[in-house]
């Protein structure tokens, strides 16, 4: 950058002493020959053009400093002001990382007694070098004597301090002041505290050098800067003392020493370990609390190691497991119970796990997905067997309307069989019975019929050796098709058990396989495609999904993702189309874009309105219905199965014993 | 006798009076400037100070560790 050509500044001329003696006063210009009185008239001409050359300069002088000085000063002072803000910024990163408090001329911060930093020793030779002007408010790490001597270094002094300046607040520094003060009260109140616990030595320490530092009263900026390396102290003797009263902290403890980990990880990172050897991040670890205690499921006075991870959502008290961040942590430790699931299962599980679980069963759905699979699978598989042992099966209610009728059930109403389809899955005579009544009252029982079904379907396939896979679907039937099912070949197993499968083309749409699959009516070969699939999967919840598919089929997106969720649990064995299928179906469902069953669903609403609780009036009759899903259900999913339980075969024989003939697919 | 002079000097050094104060005026204000833009300069000397103190903080930190031989 070209700077305009100065002028070279004369050098200042000595000062002019009068002369001590008259006769040796030299006038230059002054012709000595001429006669006194010419030589007055010349010395006073002399003396005017000085004046003159004395008012030319002056009024030269107001000119540029008027016109040049003081307006280019004044651009200067507008044009670095993105400086300023940058280094504001910069100030309070520097501030925040080290936790110190940097004081300028506008905060006028009471001294805190800062805690010197041992390493901050080392510095000194290089703060002594680095200080020359030593301002008090950059006396950011400088340790005790040298510094002083740095800041309060008569010419720095002068430089440095300028009280007048003091007095001029409000110069762009607002912030600061509010700022330490806000800083320094809970500095305060921390100091107090840690009277009472362990008071680092440092401090003890840094007071000796704070003498030092308090020479200058001006120079308050020194001082302040050392209250945040004793929030820092307060904090870890805090912490310190938190960890020496053990694991039974005080919430209070706990949340300060979240923040302050917070604040110590910050440090860490942004400074240098040298300056804050106060902090030790390797010391604040996350202090997990006792987890099992924590447990918000676990029935009270009840050991946590107890705990067989069997929730009844149906509790209000244990509806929500999210009444602290804890509960997320709970099902991570939780040992037996197979805590570890993809966290995405938890999510569905327990937010929508509200849609009202009927039973136990139905409760455990939501922590299925949750915990491996395996342990999900036997929970569900004994609860299946308790249902079974219930003898739920084989009372279905006549009045229920578990109609199988194949007419597509609008989105709306497929909701109801999902939850139908779900609670059957629990198998408990209570829930099957309640959800037979809520099926009626929502659209008409066909879900009560395949929950029924369902219900008895998966007795079967609790032999399975993928209980894990329904288990894991039964979280997604709660959460009412908004989890992504898998099970795409349950689809396909619903449009078989339906007699007349007037629309399953949403299944079909939804799976090229099973459109391929399906024929229009209890497509034989897709049964055997569904069989191989389900029993591949041999899970419960296909069982039951089979059966709830088979009545609901034709519901949209929800009997999809829950007879779907089910097989998919059975999972990798399903197709990978399956997984999509359902969420698309689901999420487009309403759309009806995915499938033509909504086409359906339009001319079926006022059909399933009218039709109300009994679809017989379109379907099956009941007791076909009833028989064929069974026939149908047990045929496909079970008959595999029987062989591996016995003890569902008497059952299952029960069940399979309808007097209607079915189509001889299977079985 | 001298009224000619004097008169003309007492002119001259009115003027002189005058550019003077006005001179005084403007170094007073040049003055408030420069204070003002010290003053917001401080942060800029504060970041500055920190950075260099920061940078020698870290580089006497790995000196150290290499000297007691950091695995």
């Amino acid at each position: 950058m070209t700077t305009p050509s100065l002028n070279p500044i004369e050098p200042k001329t000595p000062r002019w002493e009068p002369a001590a003696d008259p006769n040796d006063i030299v006038i230059p210009g002054l012709d000595t020959s001429a006669p006194p009185g010419d030589q007055i008239e010349q010395i006073e001409q002399l003396i005017t053009i000085k004046l003159q050359n004395i008012d030319a300069n002056f009024s030269k002088i107001q000119q540029i400093m008027a016109n040049r000085i003081l307006p280019a000063v004044k651009r200067y002072a507008v044009s670095t002001e993105p400086v300023r803000e940058a280094a504001k910024f910069w100030t309070t990163f520097f501030e925040q990382a080290a936790q110190i408090r940097v004081p300028t001329y506008d905060d006028y911060a009471p001294a805190v007694e800062p805690s010197v930093s041992a390493e901050s020793e080392g510095q000194d030779q290089t703060s002594t070098t680095e200080e020359p002007d030593a301002t008090p408010s950059r006396h950011t790490f400088i340790p005790d004597g040298p510094s002083s001597e740095v800041s309060f270094m008569p010419g720095e002094a002068a430089v440095s301090s300028t009280p007048a300046g003091a007095s001029r607040y409000g110069y762009g520094d607002e912030p600061t002041p509010s700022w330490s003060a806000s800083l320094e009260s809970p500095l305060i109140r921390l100091d107090r505290e840690i009277q009472s616990l362990t008071r680092d030595d440092e401090i003890s320490a840094a007071s000796s050098s704070m003498a030092d530092l308090s020479l200058n009263p001006d120079k308050s900026a020194d001082i302040t800067q050392r209250a945040p390396y004793q929030q820092h102290n307060i904090l870890d003797s805090l912490s310190s003392a938190n960890k020496s009263k053990g694991k039974a902290k005080d919430p209070q403890l706990l949340r300060q020493n979240v923040l302050l980990r917070n604040a110590v990880a910050a440090d860490v990172s942004a400074t240098p370990r040298s300056i804050n050897t106060t902090t030790s991040p390797l010391k604040v670890k996350g202090k997990t609390p006792n987890l099992k205690g924590l447990n918000p499921y676990i029935p009270v006075n009840s050991k946590p190691a107890d705990w067989k991870g069997v929730v009844d959502l149906k509790d209000p008290a244990v509806a929500s497991p999210r009444r602290t961040h804890v509960p997320s942590r709970l099902y991570q430790p939780q040992p037996a119970k197979g805590s570890t699931t993809p966290g995405a299962g938890e999510d569905y599980s327990f937010d929508f796990g509200m849609s009202p679980p009927i039973t136990m069963d139905f409760a455990r759905l939501p922590k299925l997905g949750k915990t491996p699979r395996k342990e999900a699978a036997e929970r569900i598989m004994n609860s299946i067997l308790d249902v079974e042992k219930r003898g739920v099966f084989g009372l279905p209610k006549p009045g229920t309307e578990t109609s199988m009728s194949t007419v597509p059930t609008p989105p709306s109403l497929s909701r109801y069989g999902h939850h139908a389809a779900e609670a059957s899955s629990s198998v408990a005579d209570s829930s099957l019975e309640s959800l037979m009544r809520r099926v009626g009252d929502g659209f008409g029982g066909n879900n009560a019929k395949s929950v029924g079904f369902s219900s008895r379907a998966s007795a079967p396939s609790l032999a399975t050796a993928a209980p894990a896979s329904s288990s894991s679907s039964l979280p997604q039937y709660d959460s009412r098709g908004q989890l992504s099912t898998r099970g795409v070949p349950i689809i396909q197993q619903a449009p078989e058990r339906t007699p007349e499968p007037p629309v399953f083309s949403v299944f079909h749409s939804q799976d090229p396989e099973l459109e391929a699959a399906h024929g229009s009516e209890g497509d034989m070969s897709s049964d055997s495609s569904f069989d191989e699939e389900a029993n591949n999967t041999a899970n419960p919840s296909a069982a039951f999904l089979f059966a709830a598919q088979g009545q609901v089929y034709d519901d949209d997106d929800d009997s999809f993702e829950s007879n779907q969720s089910m097989d998919s649990l059975n999972e990798e064995d399903l197709d990978p189309d399956a997984p999509v299928h359902p969420l698309a179906h689901v999420i487009g469902g309403n759309a009806g874009d995915d499938e033509d069953g909504f086409d359906d669903d339009s001319f079926d609403d006022p059909v399933y309105q009218q039709e109300g609780e009994e679809e017989t009036l379109f379907g099956v009759p009941p007791a076909q219905r009833q028989a064929q899903a069974q026939v149908q259900n047990l045929r496909m999913l079970g008959e595999d199965l029987l062989q591996d339980t016995m003890g569902y075969e008497a059952r299952i024989g029960r069940v399979e014993e309808s007097p209607t003939p079915w189509g001889g697919r299977g079985g | 006798m001298e009224n000619p002079h004097a008169e003309r000097q007492n002119v001259l050094l009115q003027r002189i009076i005058k550019n003077a104060d006005k001179v005084t005026e403007t170094i007073e204000e040049l003055n408030l400037c420069l204070d003002e833009i010290i003053r917001a300069n401080e942060r800029v000397v504060m970041a500055a100070d920190l950075a260099t103190k920061y940078r020698k903080n870290v580089q006497y930190n790995i000196e150290a560790m290499k000297r007691s031989g950091e695995p």
